[in-house]
């Protein structure tokens, strides 16, 4: 049988999902998603795929440039460009299981973000990490919007037992399905390591670029007219 | 300017001067509701409601063409056509309308022409009821000089209060309408719960509404024209501004699409996916709900 | 001091999107316990001796017992679908959870297809040998799909059929190709269907022949993104190091 049609058929649920399930069992079942819920849920995962994509090739396009002009910065954006690109791949892995429609825009993030991580990085590092500040700063609060949505207005699904009968008061821990808890562990847990790298680049002496300012506040103007037009386009 | 059946009219105490009187006497909170943007007791609401009808019963047809400039019809029509109800040619029993609140009978006479003109059916039956006899004496005028009056016993016509229905048993009717009747219910909920009552398993519960306005530009152009426009107009045409004011603040105080939708779905209908359709923007939205 | 959340749920468009796992009651394709659907599945079974009809649904009524008034459901739909339309958007979903189920069964011999275009040209015969049955009628049906009002809703449909095909067949891309293929396999199965319509040959053996064809050629076609991603990003880096370069002897 052909690897696809394996996982195809097969009922277990994608790694991401096991452990998650393991805990779980197949004791419970879940109603289901409405049709607003399940738009949203969508439109985080094409979204953020796309802010991932775009980060990844801003610390390309950073490392391109500085990694050969200062050996000592060359581990710390090495470090953080490999965390974006587990976070891409992460997100990449989502959109294919959860069957989203990804950005149409993809080419054009490409682009964009290696230009901007290549031109804050011309200008000099204290810029480059300006940059990175300001992203970092975009895609928190981000992050943090996203979160307290999923944890606002996905209450009201309903929790099935094994006979198929609702269960009135369900625990925390079985209230929200694992699908959506692993969904909001994963997104709190890239939101901590992005903060992570906003420290960093304010510990590399980020807010030392000459047009700090203008510099952060045109780069986080361009990152939330993106994340608009990536959730919807 | 006096239109005919003004000594109808001089007759009927004008419903806002029985306002005035009655705001002395007003009790607690739970005992009010609305009339426009009026706060009366909810045992007087109907009268002043009747009263308004019957004001208005004789130029009624000419004032709703005036206030819509004559998209009225094209509204009743396109709900007539949606709703396409009808015994099916191959069916074996015919069906029991009731239009609630359709005093001149416009709906009533459509839905009985679409029926026989689209499927040849003769034989459902039409009850016409309305809480307001002088609103019926109209449509029986009209009934005596239509096609309708063959002798059939198809179409009668009862003086019922919306909200009880007490000479309607339950379980028998196959399809209920109303048209721009249900914001002058006192009670809507309790006129919905009626509504499922009467319906038999199967029957279809149709409405058609004033409703809001969805788009924010549009919807201020509407109420700057029916604030102002309208009760000049009933001024003007009717020498009756009160009832034409309260008319228009009745649509303003009618619950939204989605709200009433809810309320349909409180009395027990089952309400298909989306479950209202906007016209011309959402200024009117039929509701359907299905008793299953 | 805390900001308000304002409730941030897009409006949900008809759309397809999001799969879920956890809820899988939230991916049906229709739904079978709504009314509107019990009387519409009714119906297709007189399809083959009415056509596209609104009378099909009529003796689907009667057939379930149901009181004439019934039809109001329908005719009375929000979004201003006439009933044949209806009746042809229902099928088409019928037909495409149908595959689904072929799809699920570890039985069919679809498993066992390895490479990707095989399995999209297989899933797309599969899908046309659903059209056998009605196939005299079906022209007149396909029509309702084109009629400007509906066109928005039949495309709708018709995207879903590619996404489900290409998904099946085991696409894995994150990027423009999702597009490429998608529209890709729309526009075969629109063409293949049409040619379908006018195929006399003995068990529709040409239209399948038309199936390989279209797939094998654009299995060409998938590589091409790819290919000028490369090309691009090769020439970008030539480009810059011919600048240093010059730059350098300058």
């Amino acid at each position: 049988m052909s690897i696809v049609s394996k996982r195809l058929l097969s009922s277990a649920a994608p790694p991401l999902e096991a452990a998650a399930k393991k805990f779980y069992g197949d004791k419970v079942s879940y109603g289901s998603l409405s049709k607003a819920q399940k738009a949203f849920l969508d439109r985080v995962i094409r979204v953020d795929q796309a802010g991932e994509l775009g980060a990844n090739y801003i610390y390309f396009g950073q490392y391109t440039v500085l990694a050969t002009k200062y050996p000592h910065l060359k581990p710390v954006l090495q470090h953080m460009w490999d965390q974006e690109i587990h976070h891409h791949d992460t997100f990449n892995k989502l959109q294919t299981q959860r069957r989203v429609r990804p950005s149409i825009l993809t080419p054009l993030w490409k682009v964009g973000a290696f230009g901007i991580g290549v031109s804050t990085a011309l200008i000099g590092k204290e810029a480059a990490m300006a940059c990175t500040v300001a992203v970092e700063t975009v895609i928190g609060g981000h992050y943090n919007q996203q979160l307290r949505i999923l944890m606002n207005q996905y209450q009201d699904i309903p929790v099935y037992d094994e006979h198929g009968k609702e269960i009135a008061e369900p625990d925390m821990e079985i209230k929200d399905s694992p699908e959506l808890t692993s969904l909001k562990d994963l997104i709190s847990q890239f939101r901590d390591e992005e903060l992570e790298h906003l420290d960093t680049a304010i510990e590399h002496d980020a807010e030392k670029a000459v047009p700090y300012m203008l510099l952060t506040e045109a780069i986080k103007l361009v990152c939330k007219g993106a994340i608009w037009t990536a959730e919807r386009v | 300017m006096r239109i005919s059946s003004s000594a109808l009219r001089s007759s009927i105490p004008k419903p806002f001067s029985a306002l005035r009187t009655s705001f002395r006497g007003l009790s607690t909170e739970e005992s009010t509701t609305h009339f426009g943007f009026q706060t009366v007791n909810k045992e007087d609401k109907e009268k002043l409601v009747g009263g308004v009808f019957s004001s208005v019963a004789s130029n009624y047809d000419i004032m709703n063409d005036a206030m819509s400039l004559g998209i009225h019809r094209l509204w009743k029509s396109h709900f007539i056509n949606r709703l396409d109800a009808g015994m099916r040619p191959g069916s074996n029993r015919p069906l029991d309308f009731l239009d609630v609140a359709g005093g001149t009978g416009d709906i009533a006479f459509g839905l009985l022409d679409h029926a026989e003109k689209k499927f040849q059916d003769t034989k459902s039956t039409m009850t016409i009821a309305d809480i307001n006899a002088d609103m019926l004496a109209e449509g029986e005028i009209r009934y005596k000089n239509s096609k309708w009056n063959d002798g059939s016993d198809r179409v009668n016509f009862l003086v019922q209060n919306g909200e009880t229905m007490d000479a309607i048993p339950d379980n028998s009717k196959d399809v209920y309408t109303i048209a721009y009747g249900i914001r002058n219910f006192t009670d809507i909920q309790a006129g919905l719960n009626t509504a499922y009552r009467v319906l038999k398993p199967g029957g279809i519960f149709a409405c058609l509404e004033f409703s809001q306005v969805d788009n924010s530009i549009i919807d201020y152009a509407y109420q700057a024209y029916s604030f102002s426009l309208l009760p000049l107009m009933g001024q003007l045409i009717a020498n009756d501004r009160e009832s034409y004011q309260y008319l228009v603040e009745s649509i303003r105080n009618f619950p939204k699409q989605e709200e009433f939708k809810g309320m349909i779905e409180k009395a027990g209908f089952y309400v298909p996916e989306k479950g209202y359709e906007n016209l011309t923007f959402g200024v009117s939205a039929i509701h359907i709900g299905v008793k299953l | 001091m805390f900001k308000q959340v304002r409730a941030y749920i897009p409006k949900a468009r008809g759309v397809r999107f999001y799969h879920s796992i956890d809820h899988p009651s939230s991916n049906l394709i229709v739904n079978p316990d709504s009314i509107e659907s019990t009387i519409l599945t009714n119906s297709l079974k007189h399809i083959p001796k009415y056509g596209f009809n609104s009378y099909c649904v009529t003796k689907s009524i009667q057939d379930l017992k149901y009181p004439d008034s019934i039809h109001s459901v329908l005719t009375s739909n929000a979004d201003g679908k006439s009933l044949e339309f209806q009746l042809m958007l229902h099928w088409l979903r019928i037909q495409r959870s149908k595959l689904h189920e072929h799809i699920m069964d570890p039985a069919s011999e679809f498993h066992s297809i390895e490479n990707e275009y095989e399995r999209v040209s297989y899933l797309i015969k599969q899908r046309l040998q659903y059209n056998e049955p009605i196939i005299k009628k079906l022209s007149y049906g396909l029509s309702q799909l084109s009629t400007p009002y509906n066109l928005s809703q039949s495309l709708e449909e018709l995207h879903n059929l590619s996404d489900d095909i290409v998904y099946y067949a085991g696409d894995e891309s994150n990027d423009f190709a999702w597009y490429t293929k998608r529209a890709g396999v729309s526009s075969i199965y629109v063409a293949s269907e049409l040619y379908m319509l006018s195929d006399t040959s003995e068990n529709f053996k040409n239209t399948k022949e038309f199936v390989d064809n279209r797939v094998r050629g654009f299995d060409g076609l998938g590589g091409v993104y790819n290919n000028i991603e490369q090309w691009g990003a090769f020439n970008a880096i030539g480009l810059v190091n011919l600048v240093k370069s010059q730059w350098m002897r300058g």
